[in-house]
């Protein structure tokens, strides 16, 4: 679905995001792209989406170089940025102006997910609430049935019931046709949701594994002590919430926020069990 | 054609109610200036044009310098949606090719508001004359082109734009001014009008300065010649018009590569 080779980009000559960066994401999977501030993840998307252009290396979104913005790629990609623009119109006309360009629009889900999200179809864009428009264009943006699905910081803004809908829809979202990254600090908005692991840090990839990979290789447990086989610990109530290798084969939750923090302390000690 | 159609559609759907409006406001101004200059009953000094017919002064200049604003307000608003990200990324990511986009983008913001001014101005003036004709109707005056007593009859808006000949060379004047700020309003991400504006009249000035300085320095110590050459006349507005032709289209070319490689 995406490679990424060697990926060159900055928005400055002198301080570049990405170097180097290589990558291949394919269908059926849900990532989380994370990353600490000015990482790069939405930077990354726009890539992505061709909304800026490499300064070196290739990309390849579904055989198509997203640079040239070809339609026939673009109307295979439903991006929902972080910040949005909604027109002050109804929703009939907006569907009326948009939907058309894609194909597979498929009205009937449309309905569906705006029942969903509790979104009267007949309301205007201009008097809904900044939530209601985010799933708004969620929903319009999912109903385009987009082969490959970019969402930056999606549940930015929704309340509490939406994003268990919002979890609740993207996993039926998913098909064997179709690729979702979804870029977030909310780590635990998306807890069960996605099934593989972005992080960015450092100009590259810092990691890149599923969950289930992830589980397999790291245990994470809350200990009493500390001791030379944690790679990584914070201080709880109780202990400590601590990230170890996982000789035993045990079973454990991935706790994200602990893991994207343990990256980012300790990338030396994780590389040797990622690469 | 199908998705040149559905963009054209989708364009209209967005901005139209907003066109429309700035056509009722252009209709407004067009008719406040056409009450404001009613002619004065009681006077007697008209200006004749060549075919008989009593010229209003006021015509030319308001149709010029309204028609400017208007068309280069048009132009200039097109692609300001680009100078703000959301809207930008809104507009990259429609499924469209840049050149489809472009050619909409000159649609609406010269084609259409070219023609919807012409005929939104024709229209007033239309009844405006109409009117005035009939206030008029029977009285008579003095043409000083031919010394007779003439039935006073006001000049149509056809007639001010035919009566010189030199005024068909501006013709491609609305295209290269909305070209400008067409390109402006892609060039620039805030306060597109005036920036432009600014930018044109610095360049402008610039070029005049350097023209006159080299004129004076080619010409210096020679005499001058009076001459009335029609021929070289022609030359030189012929020469004015299609390099105001050739500017539309660089300009509008540059447009289309400032749209390809347009990064939010």
């Amino acid at each position: 679905m995406i490679e990424i080779n060697n990926l060159n980009f900055g928005y400055s000559k002198h301080k570049p995001l990405f170097k180097n960066m290589s990558m291949r994401l394919s269908n059926g999977h849900i990532y989380g792209l994370l990353g600490k501030n000015g990482a790069g993840k939405s930077t990354l998307l726009k890539n992505l989406a061709g909304l800026v252009y490499p300064q070196g290396g290739q990309l390849n979104v579904m055989g198509f170089n997203p640079s040239k913005r070809q339609p026939a790629l673009l109307s295979q990609i439903c991006f929902i940025p972080e910040e949005f623009y909604l027109p002050p119109v109804k929703i009939d006309s907006y569907l009326k102006a948009n939907a058309p360009f894609y194909p597979n629009f498929d009205h009937e889900y449309l309905a569906t997910l705006l029942k969903e999200f509790d979104i009267p179809a007949s309301n205007k864009l201009i008097d809904m609430s900044y939530g209601q428009k985010k799933k708004f264009i969620i929903a319009f943006g999912l109903a385009t049935q987009a082969r490959l699905v970019i969402m930056d910081e999606p549940t930015n803004g929704l309340d509490i019931p939406s994003k268990a809908q919002f979890r609740k829809i993207m996993a039926s979202a998913l098909t064997d046709e179709r690729c979702i990254i979804i870029s977030t600090h909310q780590v635990r908005d998306l807890d069960n949701l996605i099934d593989t692991v972005i992080m960015l840090d450092e100009n590259d990839v810092a990691l890149k594994a599923s969950v289930e990979e992830i589980t397999t290789k790291l245990a994470f447990k809350r200990v009493k002590e500390i001791d030379e086989s944690i790679f990584y610990a914070e201080p709880s109530l109780s202990g400590y919430n601590a990230v170890m290798p996982n000789y035993h084969h045990e079973e454990s939750k991935l706790d994200m926020e602990l893991l994207f923090n343990a990256i980012l302390a300790e990338k030396t000690k994780f590389k040797p069990l990622f690469n | 054609m199908n998705r040149f159609g559905l963009l054209l559609k989708r364009q209209w759907l967005e901005f139209g109610k907003i066109y429309l409006m700035s056509l009722v406001v252009l209709a407004g101004i067009l008719i406040g200036f056409y009450f404001f200059n009613i002619p004065d009953f009681n006077r007697s000094l008209y200006r004749w044009d060549d075919h008989g017919h009593v010229q209003l002064g006021f015509r030319l200049p308001t149709f010029m310098a309204i028609g400017f604003l208007f068309i280069t307000i048009e132009a200039s608003a097109y692609f300001s949606a680009f100078g703000q990200k959301p809207k930008a990324i809104m507009e990259l990511m429609t499924p469209a090719s840049a050149t489809e986009k472009f050619i909409c983008a000159i649609v609406f913001s010269t084609i259409l508001s070219i023609i919807s001014y012409l005929l939104i101005f024709y229209v007033i003036d239309a009844f405006f004359l109409n009117y005035i004709n009939e206030l008029w109707h029977n009285n008579k005056a003095t043409n000083y082109n031919t010394g007779q007593l003439t039935p006073v009859v006001f000049s149509t808006l056809f007639d001010d734009l035919t009566s010189e000949r030199e005024f068909k060379f501006l013709f491609a004047l609305p295209f290269f001014f909305s070209s400008i700020f067409l390109l402006g309003s892609i060039y620039f991400n805030r306060f597109h009008y005036i920036k432009t504006a600014v930018s044109v009249t610095a360049l402008f000035a610039f070029i005049i300065f350097i023209t006159i300085k080299f004129g004076s320095w080619v010409t210096e110590g020679k005499s001058r010649v009076n001459s009335s050459n029609l021929m070289e006349k022609d030359f030189v507005f012929t020469i004015f018009f299609w390099s105001s032709v050739a500017l539309s289209l660089i300009i509008w070319l540059i447009t289309y590569v400032r749209l390809k490689e347009k990064e939010v």
